[in-house]
This record gives structure tokens, C-alpha cells and sequence, in this order.
């Protein structure tokens, strides 16, 4: 079982997070050498553990631009068996489409794993448990979160880098939403939706927050995201012990400013580091990778040399 | 719902379009949704939708949604196309994933006297 007496902490008592960038060219690079590398450089407490990983696997996806890219996973969970870990699964509950088996054969996971049953875990139809909400920043005051979640020793949220046409980005704590089960939230998960995104964002995370995060930036999606944008190469994969601050650094990679998203903002005083100073940085620099997304209207106030739109 | 519907038939989660761009419809929702508005069968949207899922029926991989598009053809009297992919194929790939809804559903599908759902007549479908 996970402690999560860390997710919230006044951000002046948090210590200091990391974030290591990597740069990886495309999807046939030797990934698992890579990921490896970094993992074992966090020294991550995972050796007999359990370790859930949830990638973002949002919709049908032939041309592997909406969805964490399989073969990220599938580096992910061999790098993480190669450090000890007892159990890897996969856990996903997409938010749009109903049918995850069809998500996953449309992202060919089968190509990498083999058969499914064993490892993934439908997130949308799992047992649930009742989860007070210590946060309440949005009107909800419980969660009813799949028991693999909370069972697990591990988290690792494994988003893609994307813009969101809502939230203004979606990265490793908006792809939180898919831990909530659409069995109980409904398609897409609307009551979410209804309680407010970027309080139900905070909500979620305090109450599942990960243990760590790995972005999959080699493509990702700009303009209308998460599922109509366009393709973005990036090429990198960002890795944290912290998602604020995984998240904070993906903005900055994509030219966007942290402070000024709303949910991120807000999570910096709370479940992890939004500035600089508080943020350790390995690997490639973010100047060096540096990739400016471009926004829709509604969010052209992220933009670094753009005046702030509040509403 | 009907407002709700994509266009050219078919739907989604309610979305049938986002900031202009038409969204795609779903075999889960469209199945669902036909089976709620059977008992409008002559109605254009439903014929639309029907041909849309008899169209793509063949592309399924997954077996939630092929059960319900099943369940769904089965009820409006359409026959199914030569080119349904094999049923006990799809399930040895995932084994349902374990999903008790998919279980349910394949029962459902293939249970010979359909007996659980009636036609606005009265009739079984």
C-alpha cells in the first residue's frame, strides 16, 4: 500500500523535486536503456514492490499521436522489472470511449506485451473504494477510486505532452482523471467535468497522488488537444518524483508558463513545485529542448510573451 | 439525442462536435442509443446510424463492442455481414480484460432466445 501522507505539503515544508529530460529522437530508439538509466538514478523504492502504470490512452488511435506510444510503456515496465519490482501493470479508465480493449488493439499494445489479461486492468470497471476528500476543492467530497490504484505500492502517471482544449495542458496530473471510474463518474466522466476540471484535477491528485511521472514528449499534440490536435515532435521523455513539477517543466519545454495554468497553479501550494528554485533539473536542459505548443484562443495567455488572460 | 447524434450518424459521448470539427461516433454509445430509440426504427437517424455500425462491424476488435453491435443489428432485424470478425478469436486475445459489462454483453449476444429485450410491439427481438 502506498503512503500518501506526502501529497499534501505546505509548499514551504515540500523538499526540493527532480526532473531529469531526456531526448529521444523516436520510437524505435533503444528506449529501455534510457529509461532505465534515469529510473535507476531516482532510486526508486521499488524492488518487491507492485508498481501501477497508468499511460494516457485517451481514444482510437491507428496513428499513435493521442495516446503515451506503446513502446514507452513497454520500456517503462521492463526498466521497471529490471529494478526489482516485484508486479508492473497497466492500469487505464479512458474518459471518451467506453471500450478500452478497442483503444488498446488500436494502439497495437498487444504487439508488445502479448495478451493483456495478465497485466492491464480496466480502471473503468475495477472494484472501488470511498475515499474522503481531504482537499475539497471542488464540490465533491469523496472519490470512489479503483482498488488497483490504491492497492499498489507505486503510482506512475505516463502521459503524452499534449494541449488541452479545457485545461489548458494535460500532462502527468490531468492524466489522473482516467483513475476515476466511468462505472461510477459516467462517459466522460461527467461528473467531473460538472464539478469543475481544474478543482477536480486537485481533488483527484490529493487523493491519488503519484509516486512518479514519466511524459512521453517525443510526439506530441498541440492546437485542439487532447484528441482533434495536431502532431508535435518534441523528442524528449521527461521523468519526476514530482508531478507539479514534472508538469511545470513540460509547460516550460512547450513554451507555456506554469503559473498561469490554473490547476498547476494551484497544486504549487500544495502537492508539489511549480518554480524553478524547487526544482532540480537533470539531463538535457529546457532551453535546449525548448518547443513553443501552440494554444488555442481561449489559452493564448499560457504563452511565455503573452499577457496573462484570467477568467 | 438525437441532437446529440454525430453527423452522418452514429455517436459518441455527447460530443458530436468540439470548437467545429465533428466528432466520431463510437459502436458502444451508437449501440446503446439505438437500442433506447428502437422504437423509431423508420426514423432517418437511426436508419443512418444502423448503416454506419452494419459498415464498420467488420473492423471491430474488441468484444464489448461487437457484442452490443450485435445485440444492436440483431434487434432492428438486420442481417449480420459475412465478414464479422470471429467472436472466440477476439476473446483469446484479452479474455474480456476481465470486465464483467463484456461478459454480460457476449451472453446477451449470443443467448439463443433473446428474450430480454422486447421490441416496442411487444414481440422479442
Amino acid at each position: 500500500m502506498r503512503n500518501l501522507e506526502t501529497a499534501l505539503i505546505p509548499t514551504f515544508q515540500r523538499p526540493a523535486s527532480s526532473v531529469a529530460i531526456r531526448r529521444a529522437s523516436d520510437y524505435t530508439e533503444d528506449l529501455a536503456e534510457s529509461i532505465h538509466e534515469t529510473l535507476r538514478e531516482f532510486q526508486l523504492p521499488v524492488k518487491g514492490k507492485t508498481v501501477l502504470l497508468k499511460p494516457n490512452l485517451v481514444g482510437l488511435d491507428p496513428l499513435g499521436v493521442m495516446n503515451t506510444h506503446p513502446a514507452v510503456i513497454f520500456a517503462t515496465r521492463e526498466s521497471f522489472l529490471r529494478l526489482g519490482a516485484a508486479q508492473v501493470l497497466i492500469g487505464e479508465g479512458p474518459a471518451m470511449d467506453r471500450d478500452t480493449e478497442a483503444i488498446l488493439e488500436s494502439v497495437r499494445l498487444r504487439d508488445f506485451f502479448g495478451p493483456l489479461a495478465r497485466i492491464f486492468v480496466d480502471l473503468n470497471v475495477d472494484d472501488v473504494t470511498r475515499v474522503p476528500l481531504k482537499t475539497r476543492a471542488s464540490r465533491l467530497k469523496e472519490l470512489y477510486l479503483p482498488k488497483t490504484v490504491l492497492g499498489v505500492d507505486f503510482l506512475v502517471s505516463m502521459p503524452k505532452l499534449k494541449t488541452h482544449h479545457w485545461a489548458g495542458v494535460t500532462l502527468s496530473l490531468k492524466n489522473m482523471f482516467g483513475i476515476v471510474p466511468g462505472s461510477c463518474y459516467g462517459w466522460p466522466k461527467n461528473v467531473l467535468h460538472w464539478a469543475g476540471i481544474d478543482r477536480s484535477i486537485l481533488d483527484i491528485n490529493a487523493a491519488a497522488r503519484p509516486d512518479f511521472a514519466i511524459v512521453d514528449g517525443i510526439v506530441g499534440m498541440e492546437g485542439n488537444g487532447p484528441i482533434q490536435g495536431t502532431p508535435k515532435g518534441s523528442g524528449v521523455l521527461i521523468f519526476g518524483n514530482d508531478p507539479v513539477a514534472v508538469d511545470a517543466t513540460c509547460c516550460r519545454i512547450m513554451g507555456l508558463r506554469p503559473e498561469r495554468v490554473k490547476y498547476l497553479a494551484h497544486a504549487g501550494t500544495l502537492l508539489g513545485h511549480v518554480n524553478t528554485d524547487k526544482i532540480q533539473q537533470l539531463g538535457e536542459s529546457i532551453a535546449s529542448v525548448r518547443t513553443p505548443f501552440a494554444v488555442l484562443e481561449a489559452f493564448q495567455g499560457l504563452s511565455e510573451g503573452r499577457a496573462a488572460i484570467w477568467n | 439525442m438525437y441532437d446529440r447524434m454525430c453527423p452522418g450518424g452514429g455517436w459518441n459521448c455527447g460530443n458530436p462536435m468540439v470548437y467545429g470539427v465533428a466528432g466520431e461516433p463510437l459502436v458502444i454509445p451508437t449501440s446503446w442509443a439505438l437500442l433506447a430509440l428502437r422504437n423509431y426504427p423508420q426514423r432517418s437517424e437511426n436508419i443512418a446510424s444502423l448503416d454506419w455500425l452494419e459498415k464498420i462491424i467488420s473492423n471491430i476488435q474488441s468484444a464489448g463492442s461487437l457484442a452490443l453491435a450485435r445485440i444492436c443489428l440483431q434487434t432492428y432485424g438486420r442481417k449480420l455481414p459475412a465478414n464479422v470478425p470471429d467472436f472466440d478469436q477476439i476473446y483469446r486475445r484479452n479474455e474480456f480484460l476481465g470486465s464483467l459489462p463484456t461478459a454480460a454483453w457476449t451472453y446477451m449476444a449470443f443467448n439463443q432466445k433473446k428474450l430480454w429485450l422486447v421490441n416496442a410491439n411487444g414481440k422479442a427481438s
